[in-house]
């Protein structure tokens, strides 16, 4: 266990939720997480208390079994061993490519700077340009630079700030891809922050979902999809269809009929399901709900139907076919989930808003 | 525990905030010697004082803030309008040029005015070459007078009202012009019916700038015979030998002081509607024929009076008399003050800098406020400060006599080192905001990058901050340069035995009825004054075309 972050909060002044409320987690050596949510969910709190340039009001820190962070006590930034991934790059703008390499190098004998920063830089394809000054640089490159900047001392924890949201989509992607590499070639452990969840799963090896300074669930991103906690989760992460229920010790009354009470934690009397689009089955008349075919979509790799149920003045219903079967609009159709697909979620941990 | 961690008392003790708060603590310290004697000090003269004289103090000081305010008004915002809202033949230069004045210090002005009204001067006569029969009085009034030292200063110390007001013209400019189109109001009525009340902010503010030199002022009311405070606390200091009355008629400068501020606080308003609108300003309105050049000699006139004629009449005084200034000891002169203003600058430069960059790590209000308090020495008369850097330099004296009986000479007292650090005390302001402005401008993303990358925060400064703001320290050096070599007053009181500064020097020349003489160091001041006015505009225009 390199990271261990337990009972961490930290409330900014005249602010109604607090930015962190005890968020405790902990990373695996050579794991990459993501920490997604939207704005103002604590995530760059959270990474830049990992850093060090922020102090919560209570909660500790530790990497590698040293203690870094135990509430407004905070080890100063640069004696941590953590490196950071800027949004905006913040290359230093009076230094060519090598010297903003070279700084980071500090604790080396002067003679092996050069030689490790050239090494990064070939690392991240960026030797030719070692002259330059930021300024002289696109938007990728610089992002290279500061890649092969944070990386140069051999930090313990890589942490990354939004750092690729600058770059344009196609960019992104193939960014997203060599960096992951670089990562898992070096064995380096990382934090990234993100609120794209495609960028999200495109990097990381597990996930944490934060919200209002919460953090709601951490896991692959195979177990959130299938196991979402609650409605936020749920919707966060990929479609999904709502359906409200009636909860019983032993089965839930749905739209579709009475189904065996599926997995998740929740005590009330009224709740919600998830059930994913594609995990909605098609069946023979007579067996699920009957519903009419509203509205047929393109979606690339299946089709989306859209499908009012007749005993339901609920909004239509998502449901994904693949592309050679045929639907048009006013079909009637038969609609069941898959049992074990579906999940009860929690109530809101959180309030509305 | 581990062993790097810091609490959040031993992250509050960091070397940094010592030293910002020991600089602070002594940057306060004469004031803190001011208030002590204050309150505790006998003050032998103060009965007379009081009972005679501080009642004409008091009414001098009154008249003439009163009048200087109303003369800037009546030339700064006039002025302003024009140049932020219309375009006229000349505009660009003129909107320059019109802050020319700025250059000359007031006590400079003030004689140069006496020289060129004197008798002897060539307004007087050529009047009498022209009508040789007459040899009356031809003016109207006397210039070394009331009225005459309102109009004096007040000619060099609107560019202060000019400055901040056109800039809220310009940014409410687009607002107003389009008003003036859409209701077809013409544009004057627009000007006295929203521009001039959306401009009352900006205008309390530059006429507060202009009131505090007023109240710093020595050498022109001094020279023109009008009692004020800062003459008062000469008198009492040097005259009467009374430090406790010297130090009470402080306090009585600092209250006015505290009144210009308080009234400039009140007429700003809840809101501080200054910063609405663009910087950009709408096109401008053209003028042609006339009205464009009349537009035109408007904008020129204080330029004319308040700037060309009195540099012209110093070079023709300094052309007739250059032989006769400029021997070695001028030379000498020159390398004193020079020197002195470097060193001042450098010192608080330097300070400025620790200051500004504890306040940009730690991002605290508590620090904010205590490095807010060395500000204050901006807002005190240089005569002040002198006399609170004196009580201290006197204390210090007293007590180092005690400890080593054999010594009675002064250490402290009249030395170039209490000189330097009143100079601190008073200009240190001018830096740390230059500073403070240089730090907010990089944010704290490359201190984030750099602390993340093992370099401490004095590695992140000096590699990585002070070099990107190269043009900051620069830009504070070159003002408080120039403010040091302009100082007078402050520089009279304190400066040791037999030492002089261009400003003393040209101080001496005047009040020994040397006009002519006074002309060379008065240049040479007014010039390195031009330095500043250059460098902000450059600036503004830089922020004005962002390309």
């Amino acid at each position: 266990m390199i990271l261990l972050i337990d009972h961490l909060s930290k409330r900014f002044r005249q602010q109604e939720h607090p930015a962190l409320d005890a968020v405790s987690f902990c990373v695996e050596a050579g794991d990459i997480v993501c920490l997604a949510g939207e704005s103002g969910s604590g995530k760059t709190t959270l990474l830049r208390c990992i850093a060090g340039l922020e102090a919560p009001d209570s909660g500790r820190i530790s990497v590698a079994g040293e203690l870094l962070t135990e509430g407004p006590a905070v080890v100063p930034p640069e004696q941590r061993g953590i490196g950071l991934v800027f949004q905006d790059y913040a290359l230093f703008p009076h230094l060519t490519v090598l010297r903003n390499v070279i700084f980071g190098l500090h604790h080396l004998p002067r003679r092996e700077r050069r030689g490790r920063a050239r090494e990064m830089l070939d690392l991240v394809r960026m030797s030719d340009y070692e002259g330059r000054y930021p300024h002289e640089l696109s938007g990728g490159q610089c992002q290279r630079v500061a890649l092969a900047r944070a990386m140069a001392p051999q930090p313990r924890l890589l942490l990354f700030d939004e750092a690729f949201s600058s770059l344009d989509r196609q960019l992104r992607r193939a960014m997203l891809d060599s960096v992951r590499q670089l990562l898992k070639q070096t064995g380096t452990t990382a934090i990234c922050v993100t609120h794209d969840i495609a960028d999200a799963l495109a990097l990381a090896d597990r996930l944490a979902i934060l919200r209002q300074g919460k953090l709601l669930q951490i896991g692959t991103p195979h177990s959130i999809y299938d196991r979402p906690v609650d409605q936020y989760v749920a919707t966060f992460f990929g479609d999904t269809n709502l359906v409200p229920a009636e909860v019983s010790p032993s089965c839930v009354t749905t739209d579709f009929g009475t189904l065996a009470r599926p997995e998740g934690v929740n005590g009330a009397r009224h709740a919600w399901l998830s059930i994913r689009p594609h995990d909605l089955q098609i069946k023979a008349a007579g067996e699920g709900a009957c519903g009419t075919v509203i509205d047929v979509r393109f979606q690339g790799h299946c089709q989306e139907l859209h499908v009012k149920l007749r005993c339901s003045q609920r909004r239509p219903y998502r449901v994904h076919v693949p592309l050679d079967e045929s639907w048009n609009v006013g079909d009637c159709i038969h609609l069941l989930p898959e049992a074990d697909k579906v999940r009860l979620l929690a109530s809101q941990t959180v309030d509305e808003g | 525990m581990a062993n790097g961690l810091q609490t959040s008392w031993r992250r509050a003790w960091s070397p940094w905030t010592v030293s910002t708060a020991a600089l602070t603590a002594m940057v306060m310290a004469p004031f803190v010697v001011l208030a002590g004697y204050l309150v505790f000090g006998v003050a032998a003269e103060w009965g007379h004082i009081a009972r005679h004289l501080l009642p004409r103090y008091i009414g001098n000081t009154a008249m003439l803030t009163a009048g200087v305010a109303l003369v800037t008004l009546l030339i700064g915002v006039p002025t302003a309008w024009l140049v932020a809202v219309y375009d006229f033949p000349a505009r660009r230069t003129l909107a320059w040029a019109l802050l020319l004045p700025l250059a000359i210090p007031t006590y400079l002005a003030a004689f140069t005015w006496a020289g060129i009204l004197d008798w002897a001067g060539p307004v007087q006569s050529t009047l009498r070459r022209t009508f040789p029969g007459h040899d009356g009085t031809w003016l109207p009034f006397e210039i070394m007078s009331m009225p005459g030292a309102i109009l004096v200063l007040a000619s060099v110390l609107y560019p202060y009202v000019y400055l901040v007001t056109r800039v809220s013209f310009q940014r409410q400019s687009h607002l107003v012009l389009e008003a003036a189109r859409t209701l077809g109001r013409p544009p004057l009525q627009c000007f006295l019916r929203v521009a001039l009340p959306l401009a009352r902010p900006a205008m309390a503010g530059g006429v507060a700038l202009a009131l505090m030199e007023t109240l710093n002022d020595y050498g022109a009311v001094k020279y023109y015979g009008i009692d004020t405070f800062t003459t008062a606390i000469f008198r009492a200091w040097f005259g009467l030998n009374d430090m406790t009355s010297a130090i009470r008629l402080s306090a009585c400068l600092l209250g006015a002081v505290a009144l210009v501020m308080a009234l400039e606080y009140g007429l700003r308003g809840r809101a501080r509607f200054g910063n609405g609108g663009s910087d950009q300003g709408a096109q401008r309105l053209r003028l042609t024929g006339w009205r464009g050049w009349g537009a035109s000699l408007v904008c020129a006139l204080p330029v004319l009076v308040a700037f060309v004629v009195p540099v012209l009449m110093l070079s023709a005084w300094a052309a007739s008399t250059w032989r006769q200034v400029l021997e070695r000891d001028f030379l000498l002169l020159v390398r004193n003050s020079f020197l002195l203003a470097a060193g001042a600058a450098l010192v608080a430069v330097v300070i400025a800098i620790v200051i500004a960059f504890t306040v940009h790590l730690y991002r605290r209000r508590s620090l904010r406020l205590i490095a807010g308090a060395a500000s204050v020495g901006y807002a005190v008369p240089g005569a002040v400060i002198a006399i609170g850097v004196l009580v201290l330099c006197i204390a210090g004296d007293r007590l180092l006599g005690r400890w080593s009986a054999g010594h009675t000479g002064l250490l402290f007292t009249g030395s170039v080192a209490a000189l330097l650090g009143a100079y601190v005390v008073r200009f240190l302001a001018v830096g740390k905001q230059t500073m403070s402005a240089g730090f907010e401008g990089l944010g704290n993303r490359l201190q984030a990058a750099s602390r993340t990358l093992g370099a401490g925060p004095s590695r992140t400064l000096f590699q990585i901050e002070l070099p990107l703001l190269r043009g900051s320290v620069a830009a504070a050096a070159l003002l408080l340069f120039v403010e040091v070599l302009k100082e007078l007053p402050l520089t009279l009181i304190l400066r040791p035995f037999n030492f002089d500064t261009l400003a003393t020097r040209a101080y001496q020349y005047a009040s020994e009825e040397m006009l002519a003489q006074s002309a060379a160091p008065a240049l040479l001041i007014l010039l390195t004054g031009l330095l500043p006015i250059i460098l902000i505009n450059r600036l503004s225009q830089r922020q004005a075309s962002p390309s």
